[in-house]
């Protein structure tokens, strides 16, 4: 079974997310922060990490970088309160990157993500990001 | 009363009557009893009051003048002198400043005049007839001038 | 001038009376020389003739005085008896009468009379001089002293002419000019006609001061223009500035709202996916949470409009685009969002620069200034008009609005013949959350955007709208220089 760690510092998105991607038939553990983040993948590891980028503490693309540094298998991805991805086709109301969202690209995400997003834009992301291996 | 006013009135205009009409006068020129000159000529006389020096038969005629009478001042000029007031003014200045003998004395009354022409001998004088009849000491020796 | 007149007109009588009478009495006094030395000679030349005997001769005498012609009347009186000459005119005697001033009696003859002496025989010559050849003389002096006068008059009146256009006019004419100059009027320039070296020289110096006057008051002028030019400046910058601020700060706010409101959707959002996915499908509660997923979505949908609005972005994502096929594509994509119905219109140029932008943006403002102009128009018939076209900003457009430098530019037009707003809606039309839409329909958020998309393309936007006729929104965006970068070069020169 494939190992998901979600960082985030709001409490009831870790939750929803665990519940979310327990259904999917995921292990799922959480952290709060970048830090906390990175001793769990340190001591557990994980197939994929999904982190905020906004968060107190550890700055999200430090976190990501890091992340890339160490465990250059795990799959990341963004998520963020603050921008839209560009969207693979055109959708009326989408607006252009967020610098902040392309930086953490630029870190090493293999794909962001604007919340609020719904379940089956996520299952879909992950299970893309996990075939490709 | 009516005839001694007429009376009255015909004596006054009658003792007008003298002045009213034009009466004849004559201008003559006198000179000291005691002087014997007899004649002096019309161009002498000129000469004299122009303050040339005249001497006739050795006696130096002197020229007296009268003032105050205007008439007899433009008989002056006009037979005596033969020119204007101006001209004579100009003309005696000149010759006394010329011959150096000084102009013609001018006396402001017949009386005064008499005496100098009595006191120089040989002095002359012109001056109206009748004047001259009430003048004792002196001779007419020519008539200047007649008219009215 | 006109009292110097009146002096003349006073004193020219005055003159010639004095003239004529000096001159006359001068005239008569030769005159009675002439006469009464001619009698002198004339009695002196017929003293010693004799009266009585040689009367042949006396007349002979005194024929040869009448010839001269200045005597007209020769006679002796001698006793009575008259010798006369046979040239002379006949006489009253009692009625003769001797002149000792000229024109005395009026009878135009100066009656001389002198004795003569013959002997003992005396006469009296009588002798009459003709006046009137001296009188003529008069005459002739006279009218020479009126010439003169009048001569002299004339010359004066010349004098007082010359006087009076070179001098009087030419003054008067600086006084008046140094009036008008002094109320104000310093267009004119300064030139006088007069060849008086004075009047030239005073005309100079005043047309000097009037040309310093007429420098400063430019100067003036133009420091008073500058003046209230930077003043304009300076509010329209103000203005700008406060309106950014006002922006910048709601857009931070929003963003921070948007931010911690994403935070609360997703779980919210995914938390009902769950629930929904646990209920039975006849369950209760399953409309409910449908009606919550609805409305969390709504919120989503809301959220990220306003999270539009706050961002700031980098230019890594702009491009060097050319906009003509950028603007048909979001024409497309127009006409087929709003109703086939509208009017829309396009006057798009093909003979344009690039600019660098990011394309979907310029797509997602297109649409909103046409989705406004839509409900603007739904009130009434009329159409949308979308231009694109390269202009030169003119530099009154560009002091007007400090984000725009002069140059070049493109110009997208959106312009609709809808309701129009009025000013005060104007004055708020870019503010998030400012709508004019009935509760529910618009979020207010639209030219927000817009606007904000405008901003991180370093352009301006213009909105004109009038009530009843329509609106019109100019987006300005600088055209791309020869290297690819933004032309900034105007507005560093300009400092």
């Amino acid at each position: 079974m494939a190992k998901i760690l979600v960082i985030d510092d709001e409490e009831h998105i870790r939750e929803v997310l665990k519940q979310v991607l327990e259904r999917a038939g995921y292990d799922v553990c959480c952290a709060a922060d970048g830090k906390e983040g990175l001793e769990l993948l340190a001591k557990q590891g994980a197939d994929l990490v999904i982190t905020d980028v906004i968060m107190p503490g550890i700055d999200g693309v430090a976190t990501v970088q890091k992340i890339r540094e160490k465990f250059l298998n795990t799959r990341i991805i963004v998520i963020s309160g603050g921008g839209n991805v560009a969207p693979q086709e055109y959708e009326p109301g989408a607006i252009a990157t967020n610098a902040y969202l392309a930086s953490a690209r630029n870190a090493g995400a293999d794909r962001t993500m604007t919340k609020p997003f719904d379940r089956r834009e996520l299952i879909d992301a992950i299970n893309e990001l996990m075939k490709e291996e | 009363m009516k005839t001694a006013g007429t009376i009255l009135a015909l004596v006054i205009v009658g003792c007008l009557l003298p002045q009213l009409a034009n009466a004849e006068r004559t201008v003559v020129l006198i000179t000291s009893d005691l002087c014997p000159v007899r004649e002096i000529s019309q161009l002498d006389i000129r000469k004299a009051y122009l303050s040339v020096a005249v001497n006739i038969d050795g006696h130096t005629i002197r020229p007296f003048r009268l003032g105050g009478d205007e008439k007899l001042s433009q008989i002056f000029y006009q037979s005596i002198v033969a020119m204007s007031r101006k001209s004579y003014e100009r003309r005696a200045l000149s010759m006394a400043l010329k011959f150096g003998t000084p102009r013609p004395a001018v006396f402001e009354d017949v009386d005064s005049a008499a005496d100098a022409v009595r006191r120089l001998r040989c002095s002359v004088l012109y001056l109206w007839k009748e004047d001259a009849d009430s003048l004792d000491g002196v001779r007419t020796i020519k008539l200047l001038w007649q008219g009215d | 001038m006109l009292i110097v007149l009146l002096i003349q007109a006073v004193l020219m009588p005055l003159l010639f009376f004095t003239l004529a009478e000096a001159v006359e009495r001068n005239l008569a006094n030769a005159f009675l020389d002439d006469a009464r030395l001619y009698a002198r000679f004339i009695a002196d030349s017929i003293d010693d003739l004799d009266f009585e005997l040689g009367q042949d001769v006396v007349v002979e005498h005194l024929d040869s005085a009448l010839l001269g012609g200045r005597i007209v009347y020769a006679a002796l009186v001698h006793n009575d008896s008259v010798i006369a000459s046979a040239l002379t005119e006949p006489q009253e005697f009692d009625r003769f009468r001797e002149d000792f001033e000229f024109g005395e009696h009026g009878d135009e003859t100066y009656y001389v009379s002198l004795p003569v002496e013959s002997g003992f025989q005396t006469g009296i010559l009588h002798l009459g001089f003709d006046e009137t050849p001296a009188r003529e003389h008069f005459d002739t002096v006279r009218k020479s002293i009126v010439y003169a006068l009048a001569t002299y008059m004339l010359s004066v009146l010349i004098a007082i002419g010359y006087l009076s256009s070179a001098v009087v006019r030419p003054l008067k004419w600086l006084q008046q000019a140094s009036r008008t100059i002094s109320s104000g009027e310093v267009d004119k320039e300064l030139r006088t006609k007069s060849s008086l070296v004075e009047i030239q020289d005073l005309t100079a110096d005043l047309e000097k001061m009037r040309s310093k006057l007429v420098g400063m008051n430019a100067q003036l002028q133009q420091e008073i223009m500058d003046r209230e030019q930077s003043e304009t400046e300076r509010r329209s910058l103000e203005r700008y500035l406060r309106h950014a601020q006002r922006l910048e700060s709601l857009g931070t706010l929003a963003g921070g709202v948007a931010h911690e409101f994403n935070n609360v959707l997703q779980p919210l959002l995914l938390y009902t996916d769950l629930a929904l996915e646990d209920l039975p499908a006849d369950s209760p509660a399953v409309e409910n949470l449908k009606n919550v997923l609805t409305l969390a979505n709504r919120a989503k949908g809301l959220s990220q409009q306003i999270l539009t609005f706050g961002r700031q972005d980098t230019e890594a994502e702009f491009e060097l685009v050319n906009l003509t096929p950028v603007v048909h594509e979001a024409l497309t994509m127009i006409r087929a969002l709003l109703p086939a119905t509208v009017d829309i219109r396009a006057d798009i140029s093909s003979d344009i620069g690039d600019v660098r932008c990011d394309p979907a943006q310029i797509k997602q403002l297109l649409v909103n200034l046409c989705n406004n102009s839509f409900r603007a128009l739904s009130a009434s018939d009329g159409y949308i008009l979308v231009s694109l076209k390269e202009v030169i900003v003119p530099r009154k457009l560009a002091s007007e609005h400090p984000k725009l430098r002069d140059g070049e530019y493109i110009v997208l037009q959106v312009a609709d013949t809808g309701v129009g707003m009025d000013p005060q809606t104007v004055e708020r039309v870019f503010e998030p959350f400012f709508t004019t839409q009935d509760v529910g329909q618009g979020t207010g958020l639209g030219l927000s955007v817009v606007h904000g998309i405008v901003v991180r393309h370093d352009g301006e936007i213009i909105l004109e709208s009038e009530l009843g006729k329509g609106t019109q929104v100019r987006i300005y965006l600088p055209l791309a220089d020869e290297d690819g970068r933004e032309d900034k070069g105007k507005r560093d020169s300009d400092g």
